[in-house]
């Protein structure tokens, strides 16, 4: 770090050169004509002749009449971004949506909603969508492939249509309907996650192949092997949720779970842990049987399991204190593993009978739809296409080309299909080798439902009419079927026929219909008891199996996903290519992971070039080097590399998913033998944070529980009355302040992408982001403390702390940032001149200035933009308004009805999207507000309370479920 | 730094700068969406009743006399497209009237003589439907009663003081007028079809909230829809050259793209439905549009004129009082 940086806001004294204003400004002119045009503005200005631009205003001919122009509409949907299908309320204004939220009704996802189900909205103005059927690659009538199609569903003789798990019980029948037509026809299912494993032990010990429902909000001492559940894993909103009840602590109740991870790489779920343990995938086997062992012998009297003695080599304090709180909380404790071995879910789900879990803190009862099938099938349907029997496939929500570890031959399979059709909402890597392309609509264009788990049903409602000439997936297979229908009628006849009959039936069919359209879900109890489990006999083999294993030696690979980029179906997304990954902080790219000791025994860099290299496969890409990763794991992202996403996610990153494996169709993303060398070369990555400590600054506080419950100030330094050149300022209506939990906030990035949305946010690209310009008005600082190996890590989203003394107002020559009587610090950007004096006088550093005009040329991702926000031009600081255009909004609707503004009914976009509920808003004056009784906890503090800022931001002191002990940010053992 | 001084005179001289440069986006969007921003206003009527004269006790007749019924009728007027109310009571009994008012048809059909007189007088309208309780028709009945004989029509303060005798001058500035930079007081742009808030406004008296209806609710008060001019060009003036322009437009689909006259700038967030429901009068800020023939703006609405009328009004208001600044904050109008 040189000192410039330390220092400065801005790291390039001249940073801009003409390319840069041609990449980014659509005026593009030169200097010498931009001086022309403003002479010709100075003389126009001074003869005082200035014609208007003609604008114009166009009403409806027939308004509808839930539509009144500059109103929101809010309306409830379901989540097409990921399998885990949360609840939706989106903000529809003047006919299109502009604002996904998350549901409060709904009883999963709670009102929550991650960065990636966000971001799809901007995915529903994407111009690389599909935007008209076609054959053979060129534009046709929905008419002619609708006969084209048919025709050859009618001559072939062996029909397949390759689906993923669809958690949606509508969409499952459409299925079923159209392979009941065609006598040949058969489902096949496709799932990309690695879930198979959790299906097949619990159908060899329940007999049932099916997924578990988890309840973390249950479980005092959770236990995660390898799984990611707080970023990616099956539903990480609804377990953020659950996993957040248990997280926070007040004076009140001043206890919470005790969360230890055992994994191979640092994943955003091991950063919020408690106890971390680093293990390679043979290391957490060895933890697992051992826990199987140890466990059986004080529960049950005798172990099933005879083999192995030794403890695993991990730290056994650690160890020891894990055993004996899963030990100390049978039926409140939970352990889940992220493996797709069947062998070791099995021993899973052994420990956690053992501790009688089942039906308390995870149920086979209440199963989850997120995967329904054990890949069994894949395998026999690429063999059937190699040897020519299959003559037609249909490809629905599936890009196996592209996400399969046998895509290659999948796609060379294809070839062989005589009638190949896809149904995809884009031409993407497996759609271009079919001759028949059926442009599905956008999630958010469709009437669809959903089952995430049992008894929760949601329904999707199209929030606007489609913006291209596709048509919904079930109504082209209904309609090959010989059933053309429109969805909605479809929809409506399956949940009349099928849904209703499990309501109370007490009203009518139309009545519960509008009302679950309203309220977007409908749940029915769950079926009550567990079915009787057989873990015991069964477990001793997969033990037995797994301890024959020859442990692999040496660097193994893992693949996991980003919280944002996932599976890459998204990827054509700038917000989510632009959010940072929550652990290494790096954007708009993927990057191979290696632990601290491992790049300096190879003596390699950030953004040196590595191969990594499997059996067949190989793969060269930027090394990051990511504290608190084991030695022998090498860490690449899925979901990159993209080669028919669109325009923006075309060529970012690079396709991992060759290098993963797949087994009997389960895939396999761990514990993958692989080599690595180094190439030559080096690539930048962007990060948009490179300074990882503290550097003894108390920016985060924290303490023990154990002396939290003696002291509920414990770990907080003492914020004394600091003297102040200014008088004090009296507000004596509202005064807007947040508190941030530090103890609840999982740095998951939601709150980034929902702070985007809402206040028209630009995306920068990822060049810029190197040169630290991105435009986030919200971040979440992720810092690392003691052990370098294994370190201690705290995510602090940071945002305008709203200061009561603002640095920033003191040097704005032009008052373009200026108190309001309220309390917050007001951005004003017609005033701004860009001097940026107020960026490089803020300690906080969350002001962002307009390098450039940040591109607006894609007319139709406009349609996304907020109308209540100001788009700012080149030239013009920015930073977190509080969401003052929501606060107005409130306030008027307040004002209408002649009362006051409620406590909690402004929400800012970043509080409302959070799936720990870790950001409360509200008016500190208000001695009953949410916000001011949190001021008042124990724990709260003031970021840099020492400079004299009075922030209205309080932070809430991270409680660590940890022995006591040195923990404070002061007693650091490494610097940066 | 170059660039910055760039930038500082772009953004002083925004205003000024070529339009089509600076908001190319924005405007486009605009169009694309439909969306009504900030559009001229021609409500001319007095602030909203209940929100103004909690003490006046016909308030609420008058309220529902100014939003349901002064489109068609006026008291001591004349005939308008419905019959003058003047004295209505006298010519028919009370019951009579909520029978009739709350379903026209019916009555008519159901034989009773003097509902076939007023539809057969005037025809071919006929009135709609009103959804009003007894105590509603009888607060409008009270108020009729009670009316002078100037009530509901367009008299207005502005009119007394003067105002229309510069209207009539106004009328006749050209596009391009002599003012300060962005300023566009004056701005009358032709629209595509000549519509007069002279006639609708001011001699038929029809509430600026029954077309401008998304005043009281939205921040646009909006233009109206077709279907709303269609409500009473269903049958009155079908020959009119430029009513026939409306019908063309309603058979046809297509919707009529009228030239927005009241532009603020991007960084402008004004919200009509606060400012109405607070009891601003629609006329301080858009003139006396009762007499004017083609709508035009008529004041400057820069910032200045915002802030004069928010410094006046937190004296009187008492949820402001004691914040004197409250009401000027910058981020009132500018987020």
């Amino acid at each position: 770090m040189n000192k410039d940086t330390q220092f400065d806001e801005f790291k390039e004294p001249v940073p801009l050169t003409g390319e840069d204003f041609k990449q980014w400004d659509s005026m593009n002119v030169s200097r010498s004509t931009f001086l022309k045009l403003m002479g010709m503005t100075f003389a126009a200005a001074a003869a005082g002749c200035s014609p208007m631009p003609v604008k114009k205003a166009i009403p409806y001919v027939n308004k509808p009449k839930e539509i009144t122009p500059g109103v929101n509409a809010w309306y409830a949907s379901t989540c097409g971004g990921c399998s885990a299908r949360c609840g939706l309320l989106v903000k529809s204004r003047d006919g299109r949506p502009i604002k996904i939220e998350g549901n409060p009704e709904h009883p999963l996802s709670q009102g929550g909603v991650c960065a990636l189900g966000q971001g799809t909205l901007l995915n529903l103005y994407d111009v690389n969508r599909a935007q008209f059927p076609t054959m053979g690659q060129k534009k046709s009538s929905w008419k002619q492939l609708d006969e084209a199609v048919i025709a050859g569903l009618q001559k072939a003789r062996n029909i397949r249509i390759l689906t993923p798990s669809l958690p949606s019980p509508f969409s499952q029948d459409v299925v079923d309907q159209f392979v009941a037509h065609y006598s040949s026809a058969r489902q096949v299912r496709y799932d990309r996650e690695p879930l198979q494993g959790l299906l097949l032990a619990h159908e060899r010990s329940f007999g049932r192949a099916v997924l578990p429902s988890f309840y973390l909000d249950k479980a005092k001492v959770i236990v995660g092997v390898d799984a990611d559940f707080l970023a990616s894993w099956i539903a990480p909103v609804a377990f953020t949720k659950a996993y957040a009840k248990r997280r926070k602590v007040s004076e009140q109740n001043a206890d919470m779970s005790l969360h230890v991870q055992v994994e191979g790489r640092l994943s955003l779920t091991g950063s919020n842990a408690d106890l971390r343990l680093r293990a390679t995938p043979a290391e957490q086997v060895d933890f697992l049987l051992w826990l199987a062992r140890e466990i059986g012998l004080k529960r049950s009297g005798g172990s099933a399991l005879t083999i192995r003695t030794e403890a695993p080599k991990l730290d056994p304090k650690t160890l020891e204190r894990t055993l004996t709180a899963l030990l100390a909380h049978p039926g409140e404790s939970l352990l889940l593993c992220g493996s797709n071995d069947p062998d070791i879910q099995c021993l899973v789900a052994y420990i956690n009978s053992l501790l009688g879990n089942y039906g308390r803190t995870l149920s086979v009862a209440s199963a989850a739809y997120q995967c329904v099938s054990t890949g069994s099938a894949w395998n026999e349907l690429v063999e059937d296409m190699e040897k020519g029997r299959v003559d037609a496939l249909i490809l629905y929500g599936v890009n196996p080309v592209y996400d399969s570890a046998e895509g290659a031959r999948f796609a060379k399979a294809l070839e062989k299909v005589a009638l190949r059709v896809s149904l995809a909402e884009r031409a993407d890597e497996s759609t271009v080798l079919c001759q028949y392309h059926a442009p599905d609509h956008h999630y958010l264009e469709s009437w669809n439902d959903a089952r995430p788990q049992s008894g929760v049903y949601s329904l999707f409602q199209p929030l606007v009419r489609p913006l291209f000439d596709t048509r919904q997936a079930q109504e082209s297979l209904l309609a090959w079927a010989g059933k053309p229908q429109k969805a909605y009628d479809s929809l409506r006849a399956f949940w009349q026929q099928n849904i209703y009959s499990q309501s109370s039936r007490l009203q009518s069919f139309n009545t519960f219909w509008r009302q679950v359209v309203q309220l977007g879900v409908f749940t029915v109890a769950a079926e009550a008891s567990e079915p009787a489990s057989s873990v015991s006999s069964v477990v001793a083999s997969a033990a037995t199996a797994l301890a024959r294993r020859s442990p692999e030696k040496g660097l193994t690979l893992a693949l996991y996903e980003k919280v944002a980029i996932r599976g890459g179906q998204w990827a054509n997304n700038p917000w989510l290519q632009e959010l940072p990954d929550p652990v290494s902080k790096v954007t708009w790219d993927n990057y191979a992971s290696l632990s601290v000791g491992a790049a300096k025994a190879l003596g390699l860099e950030l953004g040196d070039l590595l191969t990594i290299s499997t059996a067949g496969q190989k793969l060269t890409l930027p090394v990051y080097i990511q504290p608190g990763q084991h030695d022998s794991v090498v860490a690449v992202a899925l979901g990159y590399g993209r080669t028919h996403a669109g325009n923006i996610g075309n060529g970012v990153g690079q396709n991992a998913t060759p290098l993963s494996a797949s087994l009997e169709g389960r895939p396999q993303w761990t514990g993958l033998p692989v080599k690595i060398a180094r190439a030559s070369g080096k690539y930048k990555l962007a990060l948009t944070q490179e300074h990882n400590f503290l550097e003894g600054r108390p920016i985060v506080q924290e303490t023990t529980l154990t002396e939290y419950q003696k002291d509920p100030g414990a770990g907080v330094l003492p914020e004394h009355k600091l003297p102040s050149l200014w008088p004090e300022f009296p507000y004596p209506g509202h005064r807007w302040a947040m508190a941030v939990d530090l103890n609840s906030c999982t740095g998951c990035g939601a709150c980034v992408v929902a702070c985007q949305s809402e206040n028209n946010i630009p995306s920068v690209g990822k060049k810029e982001v190197a040169t630290n310009r991105e435009m986030h008005w919200i971040r979440i600082d992720r810092y690392y403390s003691k052990d370098e190996e294994n370190p201690t890590v705290t995510h602090q989203p940071m945002m305008c702390q709203h200061c009561g003394n603002a640095p920033c107002e003191t040097v704005c020559p032009v008052l373009a940032t200026v108190h309001s009587t309220e309390g917050l610090n007001q951005q004003v950007y017609n005033r701004c001149v860009g001097t940026r004096y107020c960026a490089n006088n803020c300690p906080y550093k969350v002001r962002r200035f307009n390098w450039f005009n940040y591109s607006h040329d894609d007319l139709l991702a406009n349609l996304a933009l907020n109308p209540d926000v100001t788009v700012r031009s080149r030239g013009v600081m920015e930073k977190c308004s509080f969401c003052v255009q929501r606060i107005e909004e409130k306030r008027f609707g307040a004002k209408r009805e002649g009362r006051d503004i409620k406590d909690g009914e402004i929400k800012t976009a970043c509080q409302q999207s959070c799936p720990a509920n870790a950001l409360v808003f509200g008016d500190m004056n208000d001695p009953e507000s949410e916000v001011s009784k949190l001021m008042k906890s124990g724990r709260a503090y003031h970021v840099l309370h020492d400079v004299g800022t009075k922030p209205s931001v309080t932070y809430l002191a991270k409680v660590r479920n940890i022995e006591p002990g040195p923990v404070a940010a002061s007693e650091e053992a490494h610097h940066g | 730094m170059s660039n910055g001084g760039k930038t500082a005179h772009r953004n002083l001289f925004a205003k000024g700068y070529p339009a089509h440069l600076r908001k190319k986006h924005r405007r486009v969007l605009a169009i694309l969406v439909f969306v009504v921003l900030g559009a001229p206003l021609s409500l001319w009527l007095a602030p909203k009743p209940h929100m103004l004269s909690a003490v006046e006790p016909s308030s609420a007749g008058k309220d529902i006399f100014s939003s349901k019924c002064v489109a068609c009728h006026s008291i001591g007027e004349g005939k308008k497209i419905g019959p003058d109310l003047k004295g209505v009571t006298t010519r028919h009994s009370k019951e009579w009237i909520k029978k009739f008012v709350r379903n026209p048809q019916s009555l008519k059909d159901s034989g009773d003589a003097a509902a076939i007189k007023l539809f057969a007088e005037f025809a071919p309208m006929v009135m709609a439907p009103q959804e009003l309780s007894d105590t509603e028709v009888d607060a409008v009945l009270a108020y009729i009663e009670q009316a002078p004989a100037s009530a509901g029509s367009m008299e207005t303060a502005s009119r007394k003081n003067g105002e229309s005798a510069q209207s009539k001058e106004k009328d006749l500035w050209p596009y391009y007028g002599w003012r300060g930079i962005g300023e566009s007081k004056g701005y009358m742009p032709d629209q595509p079809i000549a519509f007069s808030h002279k006639l609708h406004a001011g001699t038929m008296k029809i509430n600026c909230l029954y077309c401008h209806f998304g005043a009281e609710k939205s921040r646009h008060a909006g233009i109206p829809p077709v279907n709303v001019c269609m409500n009473c060009h269903q049958a009155v003036k079908r020959d009119s050259p430029e009513v026939q322009k409306i019908i063309k437009a309603f058979q046809e689909n297509k919707p009529i793209e009228w030239i927005k006259v009241h532009n603020l700038p991007d960084h402008v967030q004004f919200n009509h439905s606060v400012h109405v429901n607070a009891g601003v009068d629609c006329l301080k800020c858009h003139g006396d549009v009762p007499h004017m023939v083609k709508m035009r703006q008529a004041k400057k609405l820069t910032m200045g004129e915002c802030i004069s009328c928010h410094r006046e009004i937190h004296q009187k208001n008492p949820a402001t009082r004691n914040q004197p600044n409250r009401l000027l904050d910058c981020a009132n109008c500018h987020h």
